[in-house]
């Protein structure tokens, strides 16, 4: 026995292993560390992201790509929320752009017209702004699966008709102007990224707990889930509010930012564009639409030289993602993530 | 004893095809009651009606003298009526205990037991009641991957964390070879012993007779037969519905 032992000694082989199977135990969130390497697997892709967000006006001083950055946050929370309603829950919505609406509409009417301070014009707006957007959808929830896309996606446009209808409380066609800003762009900045990572901390944290597993079991099946006796319209109509008050916020800081609100934020190319970035990064996954987000925010500002090719290589880059990698960005990078494999040797 | 569920006369029209035609039958507490009957009988339409999926065109149904006709099936359950499905339907994408969690944040968990305990520990014990092995891997695969028998196992475990007063069984043993439904078999008699009674919808006479205390025989929407196992059994209308005839 002992022989056997000295000369394996002797051979030393090397075996590769998965770099996530030597570091993680069996329970999904525990990690044993064992070296530099395995800290650095673990903490980097959790650590970097937020850094470089928050470190990025240090890195780009040049005032455009800060704006760009707070689109791109803009589409992030707005596609993290929707991710809530589309991925987790299965009411693939086509008109989340009513929630940005509302909150834009709702903060300027009460800054401009009744002159409430921002710190009270923007909560009171996003509430007011997401309790409206849940009460339109709210009757939609009986349809289900196409039909409540539909049904979603003429909301806004009914919207849009309505703010012409009534121009004396929202200033028709031109909107509403003159919203309160003293904040700076790099103020912006750091609000909306800090805004995007809460969001995200947020929806996770909600889309991870028992009430996103009954969400993701509305999804899947619903008859089971009454049968275990709970409604699944309450937890629908919650899910709405939840993700309606992320969407609202967003539009009611645009409001702010712009000092202005008008039918376009009720427009469609918002809804679809929330839509594609969630598929593209991955839906269901929370982070996932927020990585869409920034991608294609960042992508359609680089392309803005090609001019109306832009829409044509926009189109295409999408039709090549879709096609190979149709579970999204996210899952994608995990994957690979995972197979990193080092070398270990054995005695 | 008391009857904890009343059915009287119910009817139910698809169109023009009666599915249900005017079948009434009791349920004692602690009792297991077999329904069966060729294909297109109305079993499972039967069942669809006490559990609210379906609401009857005539009669009453009630449940501890409580009157539960046309209630939304979530309330139903609520009230502790809980059921499986012919075709298992397990939430595919889920891991096979969050499943199981589903029934667990149910306001009736809340209420009945009083329990804010940890839903992961409670699924798990409930898993293992119905047969997975506690440190099973199937445990943690998405539910979908599950083979046949053990999504069986996987619905039943669903009814089973509701805390039901009466489940629901529809045809639990379809699809099941023999010595699998004999392993069934001695767990349904523990939750009977527990307390719970049980409605089993089945196609066969033969596969409830063991188990069953009272068998109903439905034929074209009607009841044609009820009694204990043996008498149905050697009823010649039942064997006149099987053998053919009529």
């Amino acid at each position: 026995m002992k022989s056997r032992k000295e000369s394996n000694k002797n051979i030393r082989t090397i075996r590769k292993e998965r770099l996530d199977r030597g570091a993680r135990a069996r329970s999904k969130d525990l990690y044993v560390l064992m070296s530099y390497e395995d800290i650095a697997y673990v903490i980097l892709p959790r650590v970097l992201p937020p850094l470089i967000l928050l470190a990025f006006p240090f890195i780009v001083r040049d005032t455009y790509w800060h704006m760009v950055f707070f689109l791109a946050g803009y589409y992030a929370v707005a596609s993290m929320s929707w991710d809530l309603l589309g991925g987790f829950t299965g009411l693939v919505s086509f008109g989340h752009s009513l929630f940005i609406g509302f909150g834009g509409y709702f903060t300027a009417i009460l800054n401009v017209w009744y002159g409430v301070p921002i710190w009270l014009s923007i909560p009171i707006g996003t509430l007011a702004g997401a309790a409206m957007g849940t009460l339109i959808f709210a009757p939609c929830l009986r349809t289900k699966g196409v039909y409540f896309s539909l049904v979603s996606l003429v909301a806004p446009l009914v919207m849009v008709g309505s703010i012409l209808a009534f121009a004396e409380i929202t200033g028709g066609e031109e909107g509403i102007y003159g919203l309160e800003n003293p904040l700076t762009e790099l103020q912006w900045y750091y609000i909306m990224a800090g805004l995007v990572l809460l969001t995200f901390l947020i929806l996770r944290k909600i889309a991870y707990s028992n009430f996103g597993l009954v969400l993701q079991a509305i999804r899947d099946n619903e008859p089971s889930v009454k049968v275990s006796g709970i409604n699944p319209v309450r937890y629908k109509v919650t899910a709405l509010f939840i993700s309606g008050l992320f969407a609202s916020l967003v539009g009611s800081l645009q409001a702010h930012k712009l000092s202005f609100v008008g039918p376009s934020y009720f427009y469609l190319s918002i809804s679809v564009g929330i839509i594609t970035m969630s598929v593209l990064g991955g839906v269901a996954t929370i982070i996932g639409p927020a990585i869409g987000a920034y991608i294609l925010t960042i992508l359609t500002e680089w392309l803005r030289w090609l001019g109306g090719l832009r829409m044509l290589l926009y189109g295409v880059i999408l039709l090549i993602l879709l096609n190979f990698k149709p579970e999204g960005i996210y899952r994608y990078l995990e994957r690979t993530y995972q197979t990193f494999e080092r070398q270990v040797v054995e005695e | 004893m008391s009857k904890i569920l009343r059915v009287e006369n119910v009817t139910k029209r698809f169109g023009g095809i009666i599915a249900v035609k005017n079948v009434s039958f009791e349920v004692d507490e602690k009792e297991i009651v077999a329904i069966v009957g060729p294909n297109g009988a109305g079993k499972t339409t039967l069942l669809n009606i006490i559990n609210g999926f379906v609401k009857p065109d005539e009669g009453r149904i009630y449940f501890r003298d409580r009157d539960i006709t046309g209630l939304p099936p979530y309330k139903i359950a609520q009230l502790g009526i809980s059921r499986t499905f012919q075709t298992p339907r397990p939430i595919h994408r889920l891991r096979t205990v969050f499943n199981i969690i589903v029934p667990l944040v149910s306001p009736r968990i809340k209420r009945t037991t009083g329990w804010f305990g940890d839903e992961l520990v409670r699924a798990i014990d409930i898993l293992e009641e119905v047969g997975f092995e506690r440190d099973s891997e199937y445990l943690w695969k998405p539910a979908g991957l599950l083979p046949h028998g053990y999504l069986r196992r996987v619905e039943l475990a669903r009814a089973l964390a509701l805390r039901p007063e009466l489940i629901l069984l529809d045809e639990l043993f379809s699809g099941l070879s023999s010595p699998e439904v004999r392993s069934i078999i001695p767990l349904l008699l523990k939750l009977r012993d527990r307390g719970l009674t049980l409605i089993m919808v089945e196609h066969r006479v033969k596969d409830v007779s063991e188990i069953a205390d009272r068998v109903i025989v439905l034929h074209k929407g009607e009841k044609i037969e009820e009694g204990d196992p043996e008498t149905v059994l050697k009823s010649e209308r039942v064997l006149r519905v099987y053998l053919g005839g009529r």
